[in-house]
């Protein structure tokens, strides 16, 4: 029953097909090409928008006087719109590139040639019907696309915009702020320029940034010009890029440095160079065996001589200018904790030299100040006669005096120190050449333990015996007055018997001894980050 | 070279003509019924006569008007020229309308109007000939050697295709010319009695 029911329903519906007139068939074709003329106008209005967007995706707006975009938040997002805008219309309204469109296929067929005019005759009764398809497609395209457009460009897209805007207006002081705070006030070795911003190198261009953080070109990451993106923020690890001085474009050793900043000052020819070879070696290895934090040095060349000279045992003659050593440790945080050597020259010192000396800016966090024994006659007469004339090689000539007070003169006056206030910058005073026979039966590791095992009633500690013993030796050379000027001037000054080569310049590598501690009291006493590494590889050399 | 667009000035002109004459002849059945009736009357009146000569009435018109048509894709593009090439169905157009006319005022005479028309489809025939004939590309004028020289040697600066298209309507347009005249030769022998002979 039910399936003569359906039979007798489908006999009906095919009759009334059947009774289609030709004014249907007429209709119905009409709305089917008009139905067809409105898909394929929607279709190319959409493929002119998704044109127009994927062309316009990297068209940004440039900051003025920066090498930098506005965030898509902040200035790039309404640019973008209006380059999408205007070249969506610009596609829309162009009939040569859709490849599913009437008005395109006509454009091309009637651009079709042939030597054959009985062929472009038959070609023409299959471009006019699509000539006429096109136009109708194109008024279509045109009149439907404006409205989208107008609707999505001048309604959807800005409520957007302006609400991205408003977030970012919020989030940009936050973020700055939260910069801010992360940086820290470094100074550039080539100028001394003092600053906490450096400028930042693009990874893919070259060019640099000097206004690489957190504001209307980003809050986390920010376009170059070059259309890469780049970490802007402490929070995206803009440090990962290449630094430079703001003021003068000497390459940074790092962006965001927490420095412990030591200047190493002597006469000439006294071992500093020597000393920071035989620190750098002992400390980087150290750590890396350690495994406790990635260390690395910067510069590199500077590093691979003071390698070098640790490997040969022979050190280079002075240098006339000031040497800048990094030694950089990485860490997850912002900033890097790093140790900051200036090796300055004795000449430098002594000549008054100081337009372009780091000491005219009295950064530093200590100062270690190198003291040649076998600078003093005696010492060195004592030495010869002991351990031969070849034992007093490559002494210092310059008076140990001299070099303090010219330091101390200079330092006073760069500091603005007042003539009764002390500083309290400390000082390490390292006696060098401790492995000379002479020098080490006064001050020696072993000297200084059985003295304080002798008399633990007069020191407080090994340290302290270490510090008395060390300045009564050098009262004993005659370099009372070296430790009457440091005291008076310094109120943190500490004595350290060290030999960074270990032994006479024979071209055998240095075996040096003691050259941690120092560094590591003036880490300890300057609250330096790096103080309890440094006292770790200073208790594993022990 | 040139391009379909630039060619599609003359199919639109020649649609043009077309559905002018065709909305005239919409336009005619409208308000001269009369006129239309007597036109229709007469057109008719070939089916009284042997298949053969409404085969070979109809086939010639076609044909004319197809190697007119042919003949306008060769000349200057202008409403002139086209005009100029499509002259004889025109003038046979215009001739059953005119016989139309002549028919509503006197008595018909089916057989002489038949007689014109042969002889009208014989002259428009050879126009079109002549026409095509002195087209760039259709070969050389005389039928010996026309038939002598297929289309690949004629004139090089022709596209072959069209070379082709020309020597197969002057081909037909020749036969055609042979035919007319035996149709009309028969026509006569035919209807004799009726003519009065």
């Amino acid at each position: 029953m039910r399936t003569k029911e359906i039979i007798y329903a489908l006999k009906q519906v095919r009759s009334v097909s059947n009774e289609t007139t030709a004014e249907d068939v007429f209709f119905m074709g009409i709305f089917s090409i008009f139905f067809l003329l409105l898909l394929v106008a929607l279709i190319n209005i959409f493929a002119s928008l998704v044109r127009a967007i994927i062309e316009n995706k990297s068209s940004w707006k440039k900051k003025p006087d920066s090498e930098l975009m506005y965030s898509f938040a902040a200035g790039s997002g309404m640019f973008q719109l209006n380059s999408i805008f205007m070249d969506a219309i610009k596609y829309m309204i162009d009939r040569k590139w859709p490849k599913f469109s009437f008005a395109s296929l006509a454009y091309r067929l009637g651009n079709f040639q042939n030597d054959s005019k009985f062929i472009l005759f038959l070609g023409t009764f299959a471009y006019l019907p699509l000539a006429a398809l096109g136009a109708l497609e194109m008024i279509f395209r045109l009149s439907i696309g404006f409205i989208i457009y107008l609707y999505i460009f001048i309604f959807i897209c800005p409520l957007l915009l302006l609400g991205f805007w408003v977030i970012n207006l919020i989030l940009m002081p936050l973020f700055k702020l939260a910069d801010r705070f992360s940086l820290v006030t470094q100074h550039c070795p080539n100028c001394y320029a003092t600053f906490k911003l450096p400028a930042f190198e693009c990874p893919h261009c070259g060019k640099q940034h000097s206004n690489l953080f957190p504001g209307r070109c980003g809050l986390l990451f920010a376009r170059c010009t070059c259309g890469h993106f780049i970490p802007c923020a402490s929070l995206s690890k803009r440090k990962k890029l290449k630094s430079y001085c703001p003021k003068c474009g000497h390459p940074l050793a790092g962006p965001n440095l927490k420095a412990l900043t030591i200047q190493v000052v002597g006469g000439t020819s006294s071992g500093k160079t020597a000393y920071i070879a035989a620190f750098q070696h002992q400390y980087v290895e150290t750590v890396q065996n350690l495994g406790v934090r990635k260390v690395s040095t910067s510069p590199e060349d500077d590093f691979r001589d003071l390698e070098r000279m640790y490997r040969s045992g022979k050190t280079d003659m002075p240098s006339p200018k000031v040497r800048t050593y990094y030694i950089l440790h990485d860490s997850k945080g912002s900033s890097d904790d790093c140790i900051v050597i200036y090796d300055v020259p004795g000449k430098i010192i002594l000549n008054e030299q100081y337009e372009r000396n780091p000491l005219n800016f009295a950064y530093s966090d200590g100062i270690v100040i190198i003291i040649d024994p076998l600078s003093v006659r005696s010492v060195r007469e004592e030495c010869e006669k002991t351990t031969g004339p070849a034992s007093t090689n490559g002494f210092s000539e310059n008076s140990p005096e001299d070099v303090l007070v010219q330091f101390i003169n200079k330092y006073s006056e760069v500091a603005g120190r007042a003539a009764k206030k002390m500083s309290d910058t400390p000082i390490a005073v390292v006696i060098t050449k401790m492995d000379l026979t002479v020098v080490r039966r006064k001050i020696g590791p072993v000297k200084i333990k059985a003295e304080y095992a002798a008399n633990q009633n007069q020191y407080s500690s090994l340290e302290d015996a270490r510090d008395k013993i060390c300045k009564k030796y050098l009262v004993d050379i005659g370099l009372v007055n070296v430790i009457n000027n440091l005291e008076s001037v310094f109120s943190k000054v500490s004595y350290f018997p060290v030999s960074s080569m270990g032994h006479f310049a024979d071209g055998s590598p240095f075996d040096p001894q003691n050259v941690i501690a120092p560094i590591a009291w003036l880490a300890q006493k300057s609250q330096s980050g790096v103080k309890d590494l440094t006292a770790l590889v200073q208790g594993e050399i022990k | 070279m040139t391009t379909i667009r630039k060619t599609a000035k003359i199919t639109l002109t020649l649609s043009a003509l077309f559905i002018t004459v065709a909305i005239l002849i919409k336009w005619t059945s409208l308000q001269l019924d009369q006129y239309y009736f007597e036109i229709s009357v007469l057109w008719s009146s070939k089916d009284i006569f042997s298949w053969w000569h409404g085969f070979i009435v109809q086939f010639s018109f076609w044909l004319v008007l197809l190697a007119s048509c042919i003949e306008t894709l060769f000349c200057e593009i202008s409403v002139v020229n086209i005009l100029k090439c499509l002259r004889a169905p025109l003038v046979l157009v215009l001739f059953v309308a005119a016989w139309g006319i002549v028919a509503m005022f006197t008595l018909e005479n089916f057989l002489l109007f038949w007689m014109f028309y042969y002889g009208g489809l014989f002259v428009c025939n050879q126009v079109v000939y002549r026409g095509i004939t002195s087209v760039k590309g259709a070969g050389p004028s005389g039928i010996k050697l026309f038939l002598k020289s297929p289309p690949s040697k004629n004139g090089g600066d022709v596209s072959l295709v069209d070379r082709y298209v020309l020597y197969v309507t002057r081909i037909a347009l020749l036969v055609n010319m042979l035919v007319l005249p035996i149709s009309l030769a028969v026509y006569f022998v035919q209807y004799q009695q009726m003519f009065g002979f």
